[in-house]
């Protein structure tokens, strides 16, 4: 077990269901529940061991924004007086159908 | 011896002849047998079968009248008179009909079953009438129903027996019945409601009276109140503001939700809502910047809004009726350690402010978490690292209430597989566009779900009505209580 904590690489890949590879790093994909369920070693999933998340339902377009709140939360954690992420209008309904799906 | 020759002298013929029958013997045989015969027909008068005009003898080897086989005597049913004699007749014929509906038959003094009578046998006519009744007008569609109905009822009177089809009718019939009543009166209701409001408009009158109406929503032409504009000479040679300041009076209605229309009401000077039912005040509140005299009495809120407070202590509201409302009262395991709102806020009133007429004073430190109110959103905060960066979905959702400027309910947009979760959150945002936005008691930002939510009790002077006895003069002029009231208080994440 501590042998592949030691292991683990500190970049995650985020597959979408149109074939996007996004290289994440470990600590902002974290963010979101799901995905940090998906990596716990503990949990034994398969994602664990390789690294790679394969969201199915997620297309390209939608996983490079929910990419950037990934980052955007993870820069702005302890500031104040953050200002809203700028997010499209066309996306809204599916990226809260994303959110949901990953507990963000 | 010649007297043994004397010959004995023969026997009387007299003597009874054997062969004669026995006469007394045979007397009292059949006698008997008469006797005998009187005694079985004794018997039958016993058993009483025998047609006498006597009661049968009571003896004491009878049967007692115990608790057991006691039989109550039937007595006579006293004649009841309801009030004064010439109610008599009344009482009887009331008596009579409780008898007969016992048995459920139909007869003449039955239950009274309350129907219209809608063909009156009049025919009105007017000039464009001389075709049926017109099916748009409810009381045609009735009419027309109740034909129909009539009709149908004739024909299984005809095909059935009558016994069976005539409990039936009615069961069939009511409830189209009653709901084709409950529209009528609730147009009747809104109808009201739409001439009051336009008459108020039309004749510019301030005071919109709808109390007493047994309403439970406004319509949206309650915004047209916004239009009066006066006309009031008097009111020009003050150089007062000719925009009129309405006062709704709502008191004795069946109000749940607040209704939203009069939220865009920004001149209301006055808003009664007493005597409803309302549990919640929205935020939206704060829109009613003109208003002076709030009048909450007799519902059933447990809090007020913080907007509410701001209405007080940056606005002209001064008059505040608050009781009889279940309020929430705090208990000491409820208090918590949160920061008063006050003291992170920017336009901050310290822990005691001052208006004119008025002093706000946080009771005695007392901010208290509502366990309640936060449960959702501490479990929900509890997974996560306590962030400022507000969770990606309400990120989503605030900006879609920024886009979403129509107000439509954007859950018709889902696809049908959607999760449950994503068309609470959109229910959600579309409750809180229709009821005033939420912003955040800090930094005023607008917040659809906020990061945390606590109640503080704050206690506020306010001035009470004006009484004035019209008898001796006397004017008692603005007396003044203290009040505690709980003010419920969200913040978003990056103040939390």
């Amino acid at each position: 077990m501590t042998d592949t904590n030691k292991d683990l690489s500190p970049y995650v890949t985020l597959v979408s269901a149109d074939g996007f590879e996004f290289h994440v790093r470990r600590s902002a994909a974290c963010v979101s529940g799901t995905i940090r369920r998906m990596l716990d070693v503990q949990n034994n999933f398969s994602e664990a061991q390789s690294g790679i998340c394969h969201l199915e339902n997620l297309s390209g377009i939608v996983l490079e924004k929910v990419v950037e709140y990934f980052y955007y939360n993870e820069k702005h954690r302890d500031s104040t007086g953050v200002t809203d992420m700028d997010i499209p209008a066309d996306l809204c309904l599916e990226l809260l159908m994303a959110a949901d799906y990953l507990d963000t | 011896m010649d007297d043994e020759d004397i010959q004995l002298p023969a026997l009387p013929s007299t003597l009874p002849d054997p062969q004669l029958p026995r006469l007394p013997f045979s007397q009292i045989k059949s006698r008997k047998r008469f006797i005998r015969s009187e005694e079985v027909t004794d018997a039958d008068i016993l058993s009483g079968s025998a047609r006498t005009s006597s009661d049968p003898a009571l003896f004491s080897s009878d049967e007692t009248p115990d608790a057991e086989n006691y039989a109550a005597p039937k007595r006579r049913k006293k004649q009841t008179y309801a009030g004064t004699w010439w109610g008599a007749r009344m009482a009887r014929t009331r008596a009579g009909s409780h008898g007969l509906s016992s048995d459920g038959s139909s007869r003449r003094g039955g239950k009274r079953r309350f129907t219209r009578n809608f063909d009156s046998g009049i025919f009105m006519c007017s000039d464009d009438s001389n075709t049926e009744p017109s099916s748009d007008s409810s009381f045609g569609r009735e009419l027309v129903e109740e034909q129909k109905r009539s009709v149908r009822k004739s024909f299984l009177q005809q095909s059935q027996s009558p016994v069976r089809s005539q409990p039936q009718s009615p069961q069939v019939v009511s409830p189209q019945r009653m709901r084709v009543k409950q529209d009528v009166t609730r147009d009747s209701k809104e109808d009201l409601v739409l001439s009051v409001i336009r008459t108020c408009v039309e004749q510019c009158k301030e005071d919109v009276d709808l109390s007493n109406m047994s309403i439970d929503t406004l319509p949206a032409e309650l915004r047209e109140l916004a239009t009066i504009v006066k006309d009031d000479p008097a009111d020009l040679a003050q150089f007062e503001s000719l925009v009129a300041r309405p006062r709704l009076y709502l008191s004795n209605n069946l109000i749940r939700e607040f209704p939203t229309p009069i939220l865009e009401l920004s001149n209301l000077r006055l808003l009664s809502i007493r005597q409803n039912k309302l549990t919640r005040l929205p935020p939206g509140i704060r829109n009613l910047t003109k208003l002076e005299t709030l009048n909450i009495s007799g519902n059933r809120l447990q809090h007020l809004p913080v907007e509410v407070l701001d209405l007080m202590a940056h606005h002209r509201l001064s008059e505040l009726h608050s009781e009889p409302n279940p309020w929430m009262w705090y208990s000491t395991n409820h208090v918590g350690n949160y920061a008063p709102y006050s003291t992170k806020r920017r336009l901050s009133y310290d822990n005691k402010a001052h208006r004119n007429d008025m002093t706000f004073d946080i009771s005695a430190g007392l901010v208290a978490a509502r366990e309640q109110v936060n449960e959702m959103i501490a479990a929900a905060s509890t997974n996560q690292p306590k962030s400022s960066v507000p969770r990606l979905s309400e990120l989503v959702l605030r900006q879609l209430s920024q886009v979403n400027n129509s107000k439509t309910d954007l859950s018709a947009l889902l696809p049908s597989d959607a999760p449950p979760t994503v068309t609470t959150m959109l229910g959600d945002l579309y409750t809180a566009q229709t009821e005033g936005d939420r912003h955040c008691a800090c930094c005023q930002r607008l917040y659809i779900n906020p990061a945390r939510r606590w109640i503080e009790w704050w206690r506020v002077w306010v001035r009470m009505a004006v009484a004035e006895n019209p008898v001796s003069g006397l004017h008692r002029a603005h007396l003044s209580s203290d009040q505690t009231l709980p003010f419920e208080v969200g913040i978003c994440e990056a103040c939390a």
